[in-house]
């Protein structure tokens, strides 16, 4: 290691969902080797679904993750229910929406309330930050609350609910308890208006990366359960077609596989994604709001990925509202046929980006193979070279400053590495 | 038995609430919710929770009173008790109520809850430590000696009292 070496690192990441190291060296002003660790031991879940029934994999695979159980669940429903050629009523589809925008508030406004936004000011956590700006934070945890309250509503309760199912739901909630979100959906939007508005005087820093973004697009909404990938560069594709043009690679560093581009290219998956490649499908009035922020579509800065989640929280509470007020109970409330064998496909926007899934069925319904490819794996190795980009960007910085400053840049993702090991630790090396 | 305060009774927000907080699938986490089941079960307002700071300030905010029953990984004999009442307490930092690396723990959520005003009148914490934390749904021999030992003591009318308090372990 030569005198100018230095070295970056943060040997367990804080403010994560999971467990994961960084390690940076660097050598004058340019970066010699970046590693994303994610050391969090392998789960093994698509190797225990082989054998078990197509109907056990939304619960069992809802189990990868306790922020966002509903992408796990409706994104193995939809494969499920693609192998055996299952049509899903346009009625449980929007309760599926529906309950898809509690997960997305509770799971976002987590993360730019009290997770995220003490980055932008300084502080180390959110209790810091309750003291300086007590209403921001009580802010947040009313719509994170309302947010959960969907998902209790719906799915029987906020953590892994019970009420879902291939096909739809167990049993459909009364009218009157959905239509009774409403008021405080409403309060919601206004709330979380109020919070883009103070995020958008945080100073975002200076940074602007090359990205390709991938995200679901629909013909009309803005996308959560339905749409084809398409990506910045023009891709435009069904879901069965994923592992045409995708594929996950094994490092050495890392528990976790990273998601590429069949010719080998990272990619980000996620909400900056999303809102660049929909910011169209926004309704006219949202997006002056993300605009007046200073989120405008095309935006490459990683740090505004906050503004870009926040819009969505603005968005989801909308939709959550216009979903409640048009709710009939579906009747049935689920859709259960004949069993084929098959092979399905399934994707959906989980809170940090498509998730995809993929099962193979035996005539009697049992699985004989599976595939999860969630958004942390995707963004692993984007996130990788966004320390090189953010190191090399800010190395005037003294260590603990440079250090603090990758932390935030992995933030920016909201990188849940317990669903990417189905994977964090931080290393600064300076040569 | 002594006669029940008003708010140790019922399950509205006019009375105390018993929290286990824990994974009843990660053996001796589970402590917490098989307390809270227990005591419900003798009609006690008592529930299990997962252990997320946020929602326990909505569990607890209302309420005049709250125990919260929750594992230790500390570096006691397993199935110790400790009863918290002062949280700037460092036995109480040292105690290892770790939650997640993510989501708001216990300790995060009460300070939290003090910087927000947002703690019931009356809070307690009483910690069990652990020794096994793998997968599985059984507690081990002296946590799961310790957790009966609990809902004996706070299976009174009385549970949210000093003397029933006092008499499990020292602060």
């Amino acid at each position: 290691m030569s005198n100018d070496t230095r070295v970056i690192q943060v040997e367990a990441l804080a403010r994560v969902e999971g467990e994961g190291r960084f390690k940076v060296r660097l050598d004058g002003d340019k970066v010699v080797s970046s590693e994303f660790s994610i050391f969090e031991p392998p789960r093994y879940f698509e190797g225990l679904l082989r054998g078990r029934s197509f109907r056990d994999a939304p619960d069992v695979t809802s189990r990868i993750c306790g922020i966002c159980p509903i992408a796990y669940i409706m994104g193995a429903s939809k494969a499920m229910e693609d192998a055996l050629g299952w049509q899903i009523p346009q009625p449980i589809a929007d309760l599926r929406r529906l309950i898809y925008c509690g997960e997305w508030i509770q799971s976002h406004v987590l993360h730019t309330h009290l997770l995220h936004a003490p980055d932008f000011v300084g502080l180390p956590d959110s209790i810091e930050l309750a003291k300086s700006n007590r209403g921001l934070v009580e802010n947040g945890l009313a719509a994170k609350k309302t947010g959960n309250r969907i998902m209790e509503v719906i799915g029987g309760r906020s953590v892994h609910p019970v009420n879902t199912r291939v096909g739809g739901f167990y049993k459909a909630p009364s009218a009157d308890e959905v239509r009774a979100l409403v008021p405080e959906l409403e309060r919601g939007e206004a709330l979380s208006a109020a919070a883009l508005d103070a995020f958008s005087g945080f100073d975002f820093h200076d940074l602007e990366i090359d990205y390709l973004f991938v995200a679901m697009r629909h013909e009309t909404d803005y996308p959560i359960t339905e749409g084809r990938i398409v990506s910045s560069d023009g891709l435009d594709i069904d879901v069965h077609a994923f592992p045409d043009h995708f594929e996950e690679r094994q490092v050495p560093h890392s528990n976790a596989l990273q998601g590429v581009t069949v010719d080998g290219r990272p990619y980000l998956v996620g909400p900056l994604a999303r809102f660049n490649l929909n910011a169209d499908r926004l309704p006219p009035d949202i997006l002056a709001l993300a605009e007046r922020a200073g989120l405008v579509p095309g935006c490459r800065n990683p740090f505004k990925s906050l503004l870009a989640r926040q819009v969505e929280v603005i968005y989801a509470f909308r939709e959550a509202a216009r979903l409640a007020r048009a709710y009939t109970p579906p009747e049935p409330s689920f859709v259960d046929e004949p069993l084929r064998a098959g092979t399905g496909h399934g994707i959906t926007e989980a809170p940090r980006g498509i998730c995809y899934h993929r099962y193979e069925v035996a005539e009697d319904g049992a699985i004989t193979a599976a595939t999860i490819v969630p958004p942390t794996s995707q963004n692993q190795r984007q996130i990788e070279l966004d320390l090189v980009s953010t190191v090399e960007r800010f190395h005037d910085l003294d260590d603990d400053a440079l250090q603090w400053r990758c932390e935030q840049a992995i933030r920016n993702y909201d990188p849940c590495i317990s669903c990417a090991t189905h994977f964090l630790k931080l290393d600064v090396e300076r040569a | 038995m002594s006669s029940a305060p008003d708010s140790s009774r019922g399950t509205g927000p006019e009375t105390g609430i018993i929290i286990g907080v824990g994974h009843s699938e990660r053996q001796d986490d589970g402590v917490g919710p098989y307390v809270a089941q227990a005591l419900n079960r003798r009609g006690l307002p008592a529930v299990g929770h997962e252990g997320d700071g946020t929602g326990l300030l909505d569990l607890w905010e209302s309420r005049p009173a709250c125990i919260v029953v929750d594992a230790m990984a500390d570096a006691a004999a397993p199935g110790t008790l400790r009863v918290f009442t002062d949280f700037d307490d460092p036995v109480f930092a040292r105690a290892a109520f770790v939650h997640s690396t993510h989501r708001l723990g216990l300790p995060e959520a009460i300070a939290l809850g003090r910087t927000l005003g947002r703690l019931p009148a009356r809070l307690v914490v009483i910690g069990v430590t652990g020794s096994a934390f793998d997968f599985g749904s059984r507690l081990s021999p002296p946590v799961a000696a310790a957790a009966e030992q609990l809902i004996t003591r706070l299976a009174t009318e009385d549970a949210f009292s000093d003397d029933v308090l006092a008499g499990l372990a020292p602060v």
